[in-house]
């Protein structure tokens, strides 16, 4: 194995999974709000 | 409708993840504390003799034998010629220099491939007997502090 | 047209970048008569080493900032996502760095000073990002972080100049201050700097969505210890 390659793949690798991480908790607060506000809306009519 | 719900039981998940770090707060924070320490100990014990990565060869010659399980580090540049490996093993052994005193050494296991490049300095990590030999048990390649392109 | 976000355009620029800069560096910028193939990884250590060293300063600052003024959470939510993703540059450049002092050097590891340092700025980033996750009130929580940051980054500098204060197995350094002319070929130079600004643009793309997420969760994390 070519240590540069292995190098390279892995910081991809890291690069990849964190803005996965990143964009899945975007997606679930984002859910949480929407759900916040229909929650809000129920209670005030 | 089931949205509500489900970011009800959200907001009870949060309020337990709170507690529980209120109620255990103590506790944890002692555990960051001895883990903060122990690698604190650790970093310190490294830092000791990091300041002093290596010695040079007329250093080591002033320094002395090592003792007993004491490691030390020398550096210095490989004569050209003095390396001879003993026959069908690994043991190998050489001289370093570091301009005017040199020190024979000699190492047990594989040579890294920078090892004869002319630019490189050598660092040995091993001891220093009573007779004046430097026996290696790992070797360090420094390699030159230029990038230089390759003329092909 | 469709609005384009900040943190788009901080990406497109970083992926932009991130091909023309990996283009160049194996098509384009010499091999190191030296070291061979292997010194490429010189174009992802450096700049990942650099981004989180200087991540480290930019947290103490931004907890100074919000020391004088601790009514905006503004600064404290910048600094905990510099801190994260300084941690991730710094990650990656202790993996490539063990990487190429393999090949390089003939061993994974070694005990020596700018390794040491860089080692110790790691944990200095665990400490800030564990001690901010295990705190349950804000405030306390930002001042303790911010003790830490203002001691860790008295490590940054440290690290730069470790070849210089003690010996080391790394070389001298061969960009910024204490560069020695000549110490790198030009090309390696520009192939250097176009990653340099590759890897900033993607690393402000990641603290900029860090930051948004943060800031949603400091008021999200305010209005349900209201609502209890």
């Amino acid at each position: 194995m070519e240590y540069f390659a292995a190098a390279y793949l892995i910081a991809g690798f890291v690069f990849f999974g964190y803005s996965f991480i990143l964009s899945r908790k975007i997606k679930d607060l984002k859910n949480d709000i929407q759900e916040l506000q229909i929650r809000i809306e129920e209670n005030s009519s | 409708m089931n949205k509500p719900e489900s970011f009800e039981e959200n907001l009870d998940f949060r309020e337990q993840e709170i507690s529980f770090i209120y109620t255990h707060r103590i506790k944890l924070v002692v555990a960051v504390l001895v883990l903060v320490l122990a690698v604190g100990y650790l970093a310190f014990n490294a830092w000791d003799s990091a300041k002093v990565y290596y010695y040079t060869v007329a250093e080591i010659k002033e320094i002395g034998p090592t003792t007993e399980g004491q490691f030390v580090r020398v550096s210095g540049k490989l004569i050209e010629g003095s390396f001879e490996r003993v026959q069908n093993t690994t043991l190998a052994s050489f001289i370093l220099t570091d301009g005017s005193e040199t020190v024979q050494a000699i190492h047990q296991g594989i040579i890294p491939d920078l090892f004869f490049n002319e630019h490189s300095e050598i660092i040995l990590e091993g001891r220093y007997t009573q007779d004046n030999i430097f026996e290696s048990n790992n070797i360090i390649v420094k390699c030159p502090s230029k990038y230089i392109a390759s003329s092909s | 047209m469709k609005n384009i976000s900040i943190s788009e355009i901080f990406w497109i620029f970083s992926f932009i970048f991130l091909i023309t800069s990996l283009g160049i560096v194996f098509m384009w910028a010499p091999t190191d008569v030296n070291l061979g193939v292997s010194q490429k990884i010189f174009y992802l250590h450096l700049p990942t080493a650099i981004l989180g060293m200087i991540s480290i300063v930019i947290v103490a600052f931004l907890s100074i900032l919000y020391l004088l003024n601790s009514e905006n959470n503004k600064w404290d939510d910048l600094a905990y996502s510099f801190a994260e993703v300084g941690m991730i540059f710094l990650t990656i450049a202790l993996i490539s760095g063990s990487l190429w002092s393999k090949p390089a050097w003939g061993v994974w590891w070694t005990w020596e000073p700018k390794l040491t340092l860089t080692l110790a700025l790691w944990f200095v980033y665990v400490a800030y990002l564990m001690m901010r996750s295990y705190m349950s009130d804000l405030r306390n929580e930002a001042k303790f972080g911010a003790i830490v940051a203002l001691i860790g980054s008295i490590d940054a500098p440290l690290i730069y100049y470790a070849t210089e204060l003690w010996r080391s197995a790394h070389p001298g350094a061969v960009v910024g201050p204490n560069a020695e002319p000549g110490a790198l070929d030009e090309r390696m130079f520009l192939a250097l700097i176009l990653s340099f600004i590759a890897f900033s643009f993607m690393f402000i793309f990641f603290v900029s969505n860090r930051y948004f997420l943060r800031k949603t969760e400091t008021r999200m994390n305010m209005m349900v210890r209201k609502l209890n």
